[in-house]
């Protein structure tokens, strides 16, 4: 039955999407999160909703005349040179499993779906709309497990969608998109449709932290910091911590509050010291080839592992113990050094400075302009979300994560449209217009009015 | 539950398409109305009526000593 009521509103969907450019590319972002493989049990399981949602996209931009040129800044150009190197990098690959070709198809999906917002997402409302459509998205998933969670008063174990990998995954994904609902909570035209979005937040809140996940709480702390830090209203920002802080400590059951403890004793876990012992071994394959890496998921492989391991030793001034088996990457940072080298290292980290650049850009360019608040707080949220990804990230393997691409993109694209419309030219006034203007200023000084001189000019004809 | 959340939110994202298809298009200056709106700014101006309100205004001559 579900999966009949969704393929027909999928269908439905489908002609708004060659309507509008705009409204393609956020179906496309809307089923790429919204993962319906993962909810879908009968006939339409196997089917390929993504690509159908790309196509319409895609024939919605071409068809669509409001649509402005692509631009290349270096944002875009980043991303290319990205694709680029993950192409050669899975070229020359040292592994032949199967999660290396999704991982490649992965990430090539992401860039593209980001290349083909350029000539649609330009303004405030298909900003605007793109948010709207990711908080749909990912909030179904967070507002499900969240209620469950509270059902069973915190006995419910999340299994998040395969698409976002084990709950760590899940939990960051979650808490990336958090800042995007307090902005729409605030936003939002509709007191209706902004407490949806507050309920929405709090919600998604809960199920942060009822992924288990100790770098999503991680990265809620460092969110909570930045959040106080560039604040203008730090007491208010307090407060909520602290609501906060409290629902952790008395309302979380214990068994949750014995893991989290683990963060603070990171040398005895075992957990944490398996993530180093990946973590050298990826640094290992990256400092044996450094221009091409090893390929997706090289450590994943049984045979490559073999050949580095012999070498674990050379990088024991952090002492850990030899790994037993083939080990998934753990961190956004090692992933990418481990799959594509440090010239792939490289273009991802100047990819996160290119998007906190943009943000600073966005910021200087709109404070002090009431009507650019929006842009402004936008900014912010998005580098909230980006201070996630980054603190989170340095543990989880989501390096080709779609969403902070797109985000990153979202980003250049508000900053493309601050610049071009701040920066846009006043209407310059006609020169005689500017004299009329200038006459009639004398007039007025001289205390004549507009009626005092239309009298003169009657007195002055001549009388028949 | 979660299937109703799911059709719910399927539901949500084909009004916010069709709303998006909708109101890319009106005619500049029309204004942005529905479900999916948002503001224009946070701060909005104050009443008319505040505006004037006499108790605002400046008495003459300065303040009273």
């Amino acid at each position: 039955m579900r999966d009949l009521i969704f393929s027909v509103l999928f269908v439905c969907m489908i002609p708004a999407a060659l309507a509008l450019g705009a409204s393609g590319v956020m179906l496309w972002i809307w089923v790429a999160l919204i993962a319906p493989v993962s909810y879908l049990m009968g006939f339409a399981k196997g089917f390929s909703f993504n690509k159908v949602a790309a196509l319409a996209a895609v024939i919605g931009i071409l068809a669509d005349k409001s649509k402005k040129r692509p631009y290349v800044d270096t944002h875009i150009f980043l991303l290319l040179m990205l694709l680029l190197q993950c192409t050669i990098s899975d070229y020359f690959s040292l592994t032949d499993i199967s999660r290396a070709a999704d991982l490649y198809d992965r990430i090539t999906k992401a860039i593209i779906l980001c290349l083909i917002m350029l000539p649609v997402i330009r303004d405030r409302l298909r900003i605007h709309g793109v948010v709207l459509t990711i908080c749909l998205g990912m909030g179904m998933h967070g507002t499900s497990e969240a209620m469950k969670y509270i059902i069973t008063a915190g006995g419910h174990q999340i299994e998040p969608p395969s698409f976002f990998g084990d709950n760590n995954s899940f939990g960051l994904a979650l808490l990336m998109f958090l800042p995007l609902l307090a902005y729409l909570g605030n936003y939002l035209a509709q007191p209706i449709a902004r407490n949806v979005a507050r309920f929405g937040l709090a919600l998604n809140l809960i199920a942060v932290v009822a992924t288990n996940s100790r770098g999503a709480l991680v990265g809620m702390g460092a969110i909570g910091l930045m959040l106080l830090a560039q604040s203008k209203r730090k007491l208010h920002v307090l407060a909520v911590m602290a609501v906060v802080g409290i629902g952790l400590v008395f309302f979380t059951p214990a068994s949750w509050r014995e893991r989290m403890d683990t963060i603070s004793d990171a040398q005895s876990d075992s957990s944490f010291m398996g993530r180093v012992r990946s973590w050298k071994m990826n640094t290992l394959v990256a400092l044996d080839r450094p221009f091409f890496g090893g390929g997706f998921s090289s450590m994943e492989d049984q045979r490559v592992f073999d050949i580095y391991v012999n070498r674990f030793s050379s990088l024991d001034f952090i002492p850990t113990e030899d790994p037993a088996g083939p080990l998934a990457a753990h961190s956004i940072y090692f992933e990418i050094l481990g799959d594509t080298g440090f010239v792939g290292l490289g273009v991802f980290l100047a990819i996160m400075a290119t998007g906190f650049n943009n943000l600073r850009v966005i910021r200087r360019l709109t404070v002090n302009r009431p009507e650019w608040a929006w842009a402004t707080d936008l900014a912010y949220a998005l580098r909230l979300t980006l201070v996630a990804y980054a603190v989170s990230g340095a543990a989880l393997s989501m390096a080709y994560f779609e969403l902070y691409y797109v985000f990153t993109t979202l980003i250049s694209v508000l900053r493309k449209h601050v610049e071009t419309e701040v920066n846009a030219p006043k209407p310059q006034i006609r020169d005689d217009t500017r004299a009329q203007a200038q006459a009639a200023l004398v007039r007025a000084m001289n205390g004549e009015s507009p009626s005092t001189r239309r009298r003169k000019r009657a007195d002055a004809m001549p009388r028949v | 539950m979660e299937i109703s959340l799911y059709v719910f939110d399927a539901v949500m994202a084909l009004l916010l398409f069709y709303w998006m298809s909708k109101v890319a298009k009106r005619k500049p200056g029309t204004p942005l109305t529905g479900l999916f709106a948002y503001r224009e700014t946070l701060t909005s101006d104050p009443p008319a009526a505040t505006k004037n309100d006499p108790r605002r205004r400046p008495l003459p001559g300065g303040p009273r000593q």
